[in-house]
């Protein structure tokens, strides 16, 4: 007789076991031996099941950091994003009520061409001495400009046009020393010149002595001369130095433009200044 | 940004304290270079005529270059005072200029308002830029024999 493999018995026992548990638990016979079975694995499977759950979540967990991570790019990029566009925004709302000033000025003061110039950039466009003030814009001759030009704001008086190339001019501004404006009190109409002054300070000087100056007076263009138009801001007299010795009085002129944060200017293009008086044009004929 | 940054109502003048600095380290060769590169950009800024701030540093890198032979020359005071005599050479010859050509210069006015309070503030400004350009010439420089 042929013998069995030993694995054929194995199953064989298994396959009858089986059948035997199959009928005892259909006849109920198991129901106690289960009761036991249950009563103590039920522990272990409940802490089979914790450990199952607290695994699950640690892979979900994992899964939520990456995904909360590329989120967290994607919001970073975001904010940045709109960082960026916010501070655009708040460049060009600021540029807007600058444009929108000067426009104001300009409808008020119909007479006058203007061309509007952004000053240079900031490193670049100011003198690099403590002794000069000058700014350098970003209009030239090809836009129109001409030297002795005014240069304004909706605050004042500037300057006027010093140099000019093609695409660039440099503006020299009220508080050089070189500066002088004709100017008069807008209350009391005392004429006098007002001229810059080492340490960005305005001095209004030759005011006659019988015209009356106060401390809060507005200073502005005379158009004597015929260097500037008449009637521009210059500044506001902040003090007065009158003696009855010196033939004029003096006073003191906060200028009304902030020098420092000049960032827009207006070029006024269709004033035509005086031409300068050289030797030769003031010789008479005799002479 | 030099242009914008005031202390004591004045610019620091950076280029001034660069090229003194590295003319103390280097030499008045070199620093001369420097002087004349640095000032040739500033001149197309200025108001002033073309060549004045050039002129001046030459002037100064001239000068500070002797100190560069000196037994001082490691002292930790050189640059500090070099700054000082140098802000009132390159401010008084930039004054002198301007007056020889025809610009208004209140000579009292311009000392006590810009040239005091800048000898002052570069030469409180002065290790900002020495020290860097120190460390510069040693990583670039010649070999230096200390005692």
């Amino acid at each position: 007789m042929k013998r069995l493999p030993s694995g054929s018995l194995s199953l064989l026992v298994l396959i009858a076991l089986a059948i035997v548990g199959i009928v005892l638990n259909e006849t109920g016979q198991l129901e106690a031996l289960k009761g036991v079975a249950l009563h103590l694995t039920t522990p272990l499977q409940s802490r089979l099941a914790t450990l199952t759950s607290s695994l699950s979540d640690l892979t979900q967990a994992a899964r939520d950091l990456s995904e909360l991570r590329q989120r967290n790019e994607e919001l970073e990029a975001d904010n940045a994003r709109l960082i960026i566009e916010n501070v655009r925004l708040q460049e060009d709302r600021k540029e807007n009520e600058r444009l929108r000033a000067l426009l104001n000025f300009v409808q008020t003061n119909p007479d006058y061409d203007y061309r509007g110039a952004e000053v240079r950039a900031r490193v670049i466009g100011r003198d690099p001495t403590n002794f000069q003030s000058y700014l350098i814009i970003d209009v030239g001759s090809e836009h129109g400009i001409a030297r002795r030009m005014p240069v304004v704001t909706e605050r004042g008086l500037v300057g006027r046009i010093s140099e000019v190339g093609p695409n660039w001019s440099k503006v020299l501004l009220i508080i050089d020393p070189s500066s002088s404006v004709s100017a008069l009190i807008q209350t009391t109409r005392a004429t006098g010149t007002v001229r810059g002054q080492v340490g960005n300070e305005l001095l209004m000087d030759l005011i006659p002595q019988k015209d009356a100056v106060h401390k809060g007076d507005i200073v502005l263009t005379s158009g004597m001369g015929g260097n500037f138009p008449k009637g521009l801001i210059i500044g506001q007299v902040t003090e007065v130095y009158q003696r009855d010795i010196e033939m004029f009085q003096q006073a003191l002129v906060r200028p009304t433009v902030d020098f420092e944060h000049l960032e827009i200017v207006l070029v006024i293009t269709n004033f035509q200044p005086l031409p300068l008086e050289t030797p030769e044009a003031v010789e008479t004929p005799e002479s | 940004m030099g242009p914008y940054l005031t202390i004591l109502g004045v610019k620091p003048e950076m280029m001034l304290l660069v090229v003194v600095a590295w003319s103390l380290l280097r030499g008045a060769r070199e620093g001369m270079v420097w002087a004349l590169i640095g000032g040739l950009c500033l001149d197309l800024l200025t108001g002033a005529p073309f060549g004045t701030i050039t002129l001046a540093l030459l002037v100064v890198s001239f000068l500070a270059g002797l100190g560069e032979s000196s037994v001082f020359r490691t002292h930790i005071l050189l640059p500090i005072v070099a700054a000082f005599i140098a802000t009132l050479v390159y401010d008084a010859i930039t004054l002198i200029i301007l007056d020889f050509t025809g610009h208004p210069v209140a000579w009292l006015r311009s000392a006590v308002y810009i040239v005091l309070p800048s000898m002052l503030v570069n030469t409180l400004l002065m290790p900002l830029f020495f020290w860097p350009l120190q460390w510069l010439h040693r990583k670039t420089g010649r070999e230096e024999m200390h005692w």
